[in-house]
């Protein structure tokens, strides 16, 4: 019989309760006073993540593991005021904690909106974030609402200890440190800062071109160019050891002639020591039919990307959302780049792909023709990119919620289990009895497969919108427990005559039902994709094995879905 | 039908979520534990207008009577249409505390319809032995009617006057709302999910009548 010392226990016990989320390792801090206090508290407190909505509990996903949620009421049908009851007294409960366990904090996350009463809410998140700042070890503290940052911000800065930081604006406070532990920088432009100068200093700008390995350049207003930024940015500070780049390629909308993409290139190529990068996330916004700029830079970019692992491409649209013609031209695009990577048949082990189709499904030439080509198109390509361990496509089913066909075969000709044969013909009778209202016809309209599944995709992807800054970071984040209740959004109504059966509750039998619906893709990519293990698509998350060992059916699969 | 907020406040162990429990399922538990945070459960009445029968529902929030959860007050009787303050009659604090809850929501609550409704629970202990009993029905009733409240006592236990004291409040509430309407002339439909409403009527080609259908 082997003997452990208690150095090995603890040893293993630090490992495994990686894999424990926040109710095992209360769990665990009741099974002895040493793990209590050696495992189980340290790895509770580490990361914080403050979210409105609790998160999805499953099993073996793992995706809950490694940091504890403090979220509101666990219920389908909740109002505003409910949720926030348990919230706000789960966020006293956890300041009043302060003096026992706050130092083991790390990280803190919180999302925004999460008070529907933003009077009572608004204080107490305040109060929380007056006493995370005088933290000595804090690491990270990310708040999404912007304006409750914005209050923070100064006192952000002045933490030594900050491993992340957010910047609204370029200026660097006499005060603050030369952060010599930040390695992790998003810089938030709006059109206010690109009017003010850099205010840094050289420690501050040494330790951006020889720290920072992790760079976020996010842009909120819309009329911005990548351009400006890059040319601001390279004024003063270069990133010559990130490694981690995520950026937002605009082409301002007012700008009307092609944007000089060989210029942001070498911009770029000076910024950033590209042959470095390994993981990149791109997001697009450029909708003039004629413009050429992200195929000419996707063009110009690929071959330098000798490091690259991780890459996702996304799309944001202002106008023409679901046009078909530019959804084509952006798979061309991002298909070209693929492949001209330096070695794409192995250096790709992470990609995420992200369209931007309208919230209602009715688009431009969406036929079924159409689709089959666009389907063709990424059968031909992802096979070549075989590598992919990780495939992230979050906005899958809004994608196909433009084909009226496919989505018509969802609800009529799809999966035949007992469990959709139960609930698809109840999703039938929705249709027959909701409109919705049409802002291009100007009157109440039937709601059809496309509209409907344009809703229900949104929702899903509302699951991890508000936790997510990298789309390649779909995995780290534990999805919430988001509900429709199958009214709402375009004025959605039944009609008076009705008696509506409809609300929150039917929503997770019929994501049930779409999961079935993707078996079918997933069948066909993990043919495509020998060595993908994981894959995300519209939050559906699947766990992918070398062979086939989960039952389906009566069948055996090489993949399970986190609603199997 | 017509939804109305309610909700239960009153010191701790004084019955509040058994009274909910007698309402809303009909039975009665005699080891519940206590309420942690807040409990929300939905229960109709039906009551009678010109003999028309109209539904009302009650979203009801059982709330924690612990000192802790004292500073959620304000959030559970935000946006509500009635208060129950239950007291326990064989406790004398109870009362009081009570007293205090009144206080607060005539004091907090902008709400002059506010309908507040004074329980005293537990009145099966003193049927047998009516020395139990520490707070007199009188002292009650009297200040209840000196601060313009609904008062009665009851028993969850037993389900003794626990169906009226609701069916009371949805009628004065159905009155309050009727009043409303008619100086108002607003529209007294249900405005479940956040609504505007919209009185959407169907196409005759849908029409489940028609032979297409």
């Amino acid at each position: 019989m082997i003997k452990f010392t208690n150095e090995d226990l603890f040893a293993v016990w630090s490992n495994v309760s990686y894999f424990l989320n926040q109710n095992d390792l209360r769990n665990l801090a009741l099974v002895s006073k040493q793990l209590s206090n050696e495992v189980a508290l340290p790895n509770l407190w580490k990361k914080i993540h403050i979210t409105k909505n609790p998160v999805i509990r499953k099993d073996q996903f793992y995706l809950d593991c490694g940091t504890s949620y403090i979220s509101g009421y666990r219920a389908a049908i909740k109002s505003g005021d409910q949720n926030d009851i348990f919230l706000y007294d789960r966020l006293e409960r956890l300041i009043s904690a302060n003096k026992l366990y706050f130092y083991h904090i790390k990280e803190v996350i919180i999302d925004e909106g999460i008070f529907s009463n933003i009077t009572d809410g608004i204080p107490l998140i305040e109060k929380l974030l007056s006493q995370l700042v005088e933290l000595p070890d804090i690491q990270k503290i990310s708040v999404h609402d912007h304006k409750i940052y914005a209050r923070y911000h100064d006192d952000i800065q002045r933490i030594p200890s900050l491993k992340y930081l957010e910047m609204l604006n370029l200026k660097c406070l006499p005060e603050m440190t030369d952060m010599k532990q930040l390695t992790d920088l998003k810089i938030t432009f709006s059109s206010e800062m690109l009017k003010t100068k850099f205010i840094f200093s050289d420690k501050f700008t040494n330790t951006l071109t020889n720290r920072v390995k992790r760079l976020n350049i996010s842009i909120i207003d819309s009329h911005i160019s990548l351009l400006d930024i890059l040319l601001l940015l390279n004024e003063r500070v270069s990133f010559q050891n990130t490694t981690s780049l995520k950026f937002d390629f605009v082409h301002p909308y007012q700008d009307e002639e092609n944007i000089p993409s060989e210029q942001i290139f070498d911009l770029c190529n000076q910024l950033f020591q590209l042959s470095k990068i390994q993981k990149l996330e791109m997001n697009f916004c450029c909708q003039l039919g004629h413009c050429e700029c992200m195929e000419e830079f996707l063009e110009l970019l690929a071959p330098n990307m000798t490091s690259l692992r991780c890459i996702s491409l996304g799309e944001s649209l202002y106008q023409n959302k679901g046009d078909n013609l530019l959804a084509e031209k952006f798979d061309s695009a991002i298909g070209k780049f693929l492949l001209n990577l330096p070695d794409y048949t192995s250096q790709i082990k992470e990609l995420c792909i992200r369209h931007d189709p309208p919230l209602n499904g009715l688009g431009n030439d969406t036929v079924e023709g159409n689709y089959y080509r666009r389907r063709r198109f990424y059968e031909e390509i992802l096979p070549e990119l075989r590598s992919i361990e990780k495939l992230i496509v979050p906005r899958m089913l809004q994608s196909i919620s433009l084909y009226e066909i496919i989505v018509c075969d969802l609800l009529w000709n799809g999966c035949t289990c007992s469990h959709c044969k139960k609930y698809l013909q109840l999703f039938d009778e929705y249709l027959m009895n909701h409109q919705y209202y049409s802002q291009n016809t100007g009157s109440y309209e039937d709601v059809i497969p496309p509209v409907m599944f344009g809703y229900v995709g949104d929702i899903l992807s509302q699951r991890n919108r508000d936790g997510l800054d990298w789309d390649l970071d779909a995995f780290k984040v534990n999805p919430v427990e988001v509900f429709w209740n199958f009214h709402g959004y375009e004025q959605v109504h039944h009609f008076s005559n009705y008696e509506c059966i409809f609300n929150e509750n039917l929503f997770e039998p019929l994501s049930v039902c779409v999961s079935h619906f993707f078996n079918g893709y997933m069948d066909h990519l993990v043919g495509f994709l020998p060595n993908m293990k994981l894959a995300m698509l519209s939050n559906f998350y699947y766990t992918v094995s070398e062979t086939p060992q989960y039952p389906f059916n009566e069948k055996m699969r090489r993949y399970k879905c986190i609603y199997d | 039908m017509l939804q109305f907020k309610l909700v239960l406040l009153g010191d701790s162990s004084v019955g509040k979520s058994s009274i909910v429990n007698r309402f809303v399922k009909d039975s009665f538990d005699e080891f519940r534990e206590s309420t942690i945070g807040a409990a929300f459960l939905s229960q109709t009445v039906t009551i009678k207008d010109d003999d028309q029968d109209v539904t009302v529902k009650f979203e009801i929030w059982d709330t924690a009577g612990q000192e802790r959860y004292k500073s959620l007050a304000p959030m559970y009787y935000r946006n509500s249409n009635a208060a129950l303050v239950v007291y326990d009659i064989t406790q004398a604090d109870s009362l009081e505390k009570a007293q205090s809850w009144v206080h607060e929501l005539k004091n907090k609550v902008d709400d002059n319809n506010l309908v507040i409704y004074l329980v005293g629970n537990k009145v099966d202990l003193t049927k047998d032995d009516e020395e139990k009993r520490v707070v007199d029905r009188d002292v009650a009733e009297k200040y209840a009617q000196e601060n313009g409240l609904l008062f009665n006592e009851v028993s969850a236990k037993t389900g003794e006057g626990i169906q009226q004291i609701f069916q009371t409040i949805g009628e004065n509430l159905y009155e309050v709302r009727k009043k409303e309407n008619t100086t108002n002339n607003s529209n007294m439909a249900n405005r479940a999910h956040g609504q505007v409403d919209i009185q959407l009527p169907r196409p005759s080609t849908n029409d489940s009548t028609s032979c297409c259908s």
